[in-house]
Parts: C-alpha cells; structure tokens; sequence
C-alpha cells in the first residue's frame, strides 16, 4: 500500500502538472473523462469505438484549431459551422453539378473560406465592429448563402442524372484500415500547434491577446495579425465543410449544426481562455476529443442525442471553472 | 567634435480635437545628455514622448535625428533610429516571460521556410546577458503576470536597455519603485549614459529630476515654459514655472 507521504507526493505532482504544465489542464480533464466513459460503458474501451470518437472529432478538431487562433488573440469566430455549411454545398455542386476537376473544386471553395475569412477580418479591424456581431453575421449570412444555393435541399449524387459518385468521397475512406478524416485533423493540428509555438508569428498571437496595445507598441501590426487570425479560422472551416461533405456524401445549408459553439468549447477546454493569450492548439485538439467522447458515450450508453448540448455545457462551466478570473476578464 | 544634435524639436504642435496638447515645442537633446522634462498634470509631457517614439504623429514641426529630417511615423521606425521608451504603465505583455517581452517585436529568429522560426536559446542567452550586465537578479522564464510592480518596470527599463539605444525616453520610470529602488535606477540611469546614451527623463518627482538631469524642461499648457540648470534651480522654483504662480 502507499503510505501517506508517498500519496501526497503523487498528489504534488499531479497538481503541479495541473497548474505548470501547459497540457496540464486538458490532459487531466481527458483521462477524467475516459476513466468515467470506461465505468459507463463496456464497450467504451474497443478499437473501433475509438474508430468513431476520432472521425467524429476529426471536423472538430480542425474547426477548432482554426477558431483556437481568433480566441487566441482575444476575438471570437461564431460564423465557422455556417462556413463549413456553405463550403460542402458550394464543393459538392461544383463535383455533381459542374462536374469540376476534383483538385480545381477544392481550390475554389478553399479560396471561399480564404474570402470569408479576410472580409471578417477587414470588417473587425478596418471598421472596428466587434468580432462577435461580425460572425454572429456569417452565421446566418453564410447559412442563407448555402440555402440560396441548393434550394434549401441536401446536394447529393442522386441529385442529378447520369448518377455520379462525390470524387472526393476517399476523404472520408481508409488508408491501411485507418481512417483518414482523423489524420488529416491530427496532423493539421499538430502543424498549427508547431507553427504557433514556434514562429514568431504565434508569439505575436500571443502577445496580442496578452496586452493588445503593448504589443502595437512595440511594432507588432496587430490589425493584419487580426485578419491573418480570421483568414486561417475561415480556411480551416472551408476544409472541415469538405470532409463533411464527403462524409456525409451530401452538401447540406444545414450540416455542421451546433458545430461553432462546440468549437470554442474545444478551445475553452483546451485551456485558451476568451480572454486569449494562453494555451496551445494541441490542447484544443484534447478539448474535440473530449466533446466527441461525450457524444460518444451518450450513444452508447443509448441516451437521446438531445442530452448531449446539457452534457458538453456542463463540461463547459467546469472547465471554465479552473480558469483564473484575471484571464477570463479582459 | 560631434556638431548635430542627437535629436532637434523644431516647432511641434498637437491637438485632440479641440485641445491643443503641444504647441511649438522647441528644443535640442545632445549626444550624452539628460533632459529633465517637468510639467504639471495634461502640460503635454506624455504626447510629447509619444511622438518622438512614433505612437503619435505630431500636426505640425520638424524632428531631426543627427541633422536629418526624419518622419517617426510608427513605432517601428523609432526603434530603428535609435530611440527607445519605458512607459510609465510598464507595456509588457504579462502572459509572457521575461525573456519574450525583452525581445517583443524584435524576435531574433531565422527563416526556415515559409515561417520565421524564433531562436528561444539564444534569446534566453541574450536576455539573461542584459540583466546581468544591469544587475538584475531574476529568473528570465517567469511570466511577467508574476512580478511585483517593480519588477516590471526592471524588465521594461531593461528591454529599453537591451538593444542599446542612442536615446531612450523615460515616462514615470520611478513611479512603481520603492526608494532604495529609485536610487538603483538613477545610478543606472547615469551609467547608461556614459555608454553614449542620451536620455530625455520624465517624472514628477521633482528632486529626482535634480539629482539626475544636466538641463530641465517646463513643459506648461503644451508649451515649453522655462528651461533651468539643476545646479542651480530648487523644487520651489520648478513647481513655480510648472504652475505659473508664485509659492510663498
């Protein structure tokens, strides 16, 4: 048995882990909420139920790295799942309906997103609106936007004649019995995570969300570090409204439901307060896995998918419980 | 012999809507010279630092640098000339460390790709170096959020310091210091500027003023009211020309 110094000695470390470790956080709040799934749940601990939580974090995760930038900084993206929404209907009707090179598809409604993103950022910065009622306005903007163009219906193969399969459907496929959603998300992740810890443009990220004016004026150009911010949230939500797509072989105005909200829960979770200026895109990533392990564990456990909002909400507060009130008050 | 001045102030003005903040400020600072610059609450002293370190565009006037014209037009520029500044309310950013907010917007780094990746190692090294150099004994990976009052206003004199400037502006350095603090500074202060700094130094405390100045300024409603020799001046006389009344 372990005596009581030994305990406590665990006990420090743990804590100090908690506390100094930049991980810390979501990696404490992961294992927590895998040991309770474990206890749930017997079929929680199978390979192909980690299968589903990866592929249904995958969209997650890239739009929450994305969006983990714009928090970063201090801002908020709530037009992300409406982005996607119209992304996966703009690709899959240049795929079925034009009948477009699938590489030329892909460029077009990437440069979409590249588009969403630099207009937000202009609107932030250049007029000075905040952030929140500019992508409140993409939210339902961009939502009308992807109506408007598919007629409010769902844009599948079956939609046109001669029947054609969506090209691009291997994005939702295997390589070597691994799916690939999820490797593109994690390594899109790990990319960003590196980019931003390691540049000096992620120390500038930082500093903004730190003390904004400080940063100004020590010569940081803290209104194209805003569109930059915006510009990669709205690229990355372009991608995740692709593979949505393809996963879902369907552009739908209304796919991604529920998606933003549940983004900056990954960011929250992942240790970014609103307030910007701490945490890491890797902890982000943590934070998907943990609302997809949620999702998860309510189908299994074959509860109604409407108890997932009041779970991920709770998560949400105790999370944002662990979060000092210096950091969340700007 | 060196015949220009380190910097010229030739007839600067600024207004805020209808307040005019300067008008026409006139003066020369010299190569290892300090200038006290004094002045009552709003007589223009913040806005007149602010325009020489690029946050402000003056409306009106000339500032030289060596004998040349120059057009501060952002921070940046400012940095480049030579010119660095302590602002009295710290501007570091405090989610960072020590050694980060040194190097804030003057990263070293080398390009690798398409990213400019930072060089951390040699920053800490380079950090590490300045404070020691300073004597100042602190752990360059703290995080700024955990310094005392002090110990912030260290690391921005020691971030004006770091990059060795020709001038450094210096707006309320004491006014988080203890008193012991303050005379630390001053020596420093005086070192730095027989390294071949010149220093434009602005408080309100007036005997620091005196102790550490080689001419002092009266800035009064934007306008350079009086210039005094600390040798010869004393606080009742300064406060006077800062008010414009006379003190029994």
């Amino acid at each position: 048995m372990l005596g009581g110094s030994k305990l406590n000695k665990i006990k420090n470390k743990i804590m100090n882990f908690y506390t100094e470790n930049q991980y810390g956080k979501p990696v404490l709040f992961l294992l927590l909420v895998v040991i309770i799934c474990s206890f749930l749940s017997e079929h929680f601990f199978t390979l192909g139920n980690l299968e589903a939580v990866l592929i249904t974090a995958a969209p997650l995760i890239i739009l929450g790295v994305g969006v983990s930038l714009v928090v970063l900084t201090g801002m908020i993206d709530l037009g992300i799942e409406a982005v996607a929404a119209s992304s996966g209907v703009i690709m899959a009707i240049l795929d079925l309906s034009f009948r477009l090179p699938t590489a030329l598809s892909f460029t077009i409604v990437i440069l979409y997103g590249i588009l969403v993103g630099a207009l937000v950022g202009l609107l932030v910065v250049k007029f000075r609106i905040p952030s929140f009622i500019v992508t409140l306005g993409t939210y339902w903007g961009l939502r009308g936007v992807g109506m408007l163009i598919s007629g409010g219906v769902p844009i599948t193969p079956s939609s046109f004649t001669p029947y054609n399969p969506i090209s691009y459907s291997w994005l939702a496929g295997y390589v070597y019995d691994i799916p690939v959603m999820p490797i593109i998300a994690i390594a899109i992740a790990i990319f960003v995570h590196f980019y931003v810890s390691q540049s000096q443009r992620g120390r500038h990220l930082y500093a903004i969300g730190g003390h904004e004016i400080a940063a100004g004026i020590r010569g940081i150009n803290v209104e194209k570090n805003k569109i930059f911010v915006f510009i990669v949230s709205g690229t990355l939500a372009a991608f995740a409204g692709i593979l949505l797509s393809a996963w879902l072989s369907e552009g739908y105005a209304w796919a991604a439901k529920g998606y933003s909200l549940e983004a900056i829960a990954a960011v929250v979770l992942g240790g970014i307060p609103f307030a910007g200026g701490h945490g890491t895109v890797i902890g982000v990533m943590i934070g998907a896995i943990i609302i997809a392990i949620i999702s998860d564990i309510i189908t299994l456990m074959g509860v109604s998918p409407l108890y997932n909002y009041i779970v991920v909400a709770i998560v949400l507060v105790l999370a944002g419980l662990q979060i000092n009130k210096r950091d969340v008050v700007k | 012999m060196e015949a220009d001045a380190r910097i010229k102030i030739e007839g600067i003005s600024k207004s805020f809507g209808p307040i005019k903040a300067l008008r026409d400020v006139n003066f020369e600072l010299g190569h290892k010279e300090i200038i006290g610059l004094v002045g009552d609450n709003a007589a223009g002293k913040s806005t007149l630092l602010k325009i020489i370190s690029g946050a402000y565009q003056q409306d009106e006037g000339s500032i030289y640098i060596e004998g040349n014209k120059v057009d501060i037009k952002n921070p940046i520029y400012a940095q480049k000339s030579g010119i660095e500044i302590v602002y009295q309310d710290f501007m570091l950013a405090p989610n960072l460390d020590i050694t980060a907010n040194i190097f804030l917007g003057r990263e070293i780094y080398k390009n690798w790709g398409f990213m400019r990746k930072l060089e951390k190692d040699k920053m800490k090294i380079n950090a590490k170096k300045t404070l020691e150099k300073l004597g100042f004994d602190m752990d360059i990976n703290s995080n700024v959020s955990n310094l005392s009052g002090g110990q912030q206003q260290t690391v921005a004199i020691a971030r004006a310091l770091h990059f060795e400037p020709a001038m450094i502006l210096m707006d309320e350095p004491t006014a988080s210091l203890s008193l012991g603090a303050v005379e630390e500074l001053l020596e420093r202060v005086k070192k730095v500027r027989e390294h071949g700094a010149s220093i434009i130094y602005v408080s309100h405390r007036i005997p620091e003023v005196i102790e550490i100045a080689d001419r002092i300024l009266v800035l009064r409603r934007g306008k350079i009211a009086n210039e005094l020799d600390p040798k010869t001046t004393n606080v009742t006389e300064i406060v006077k020309n800062m008010t414009g009344t006379s003190i029994n």
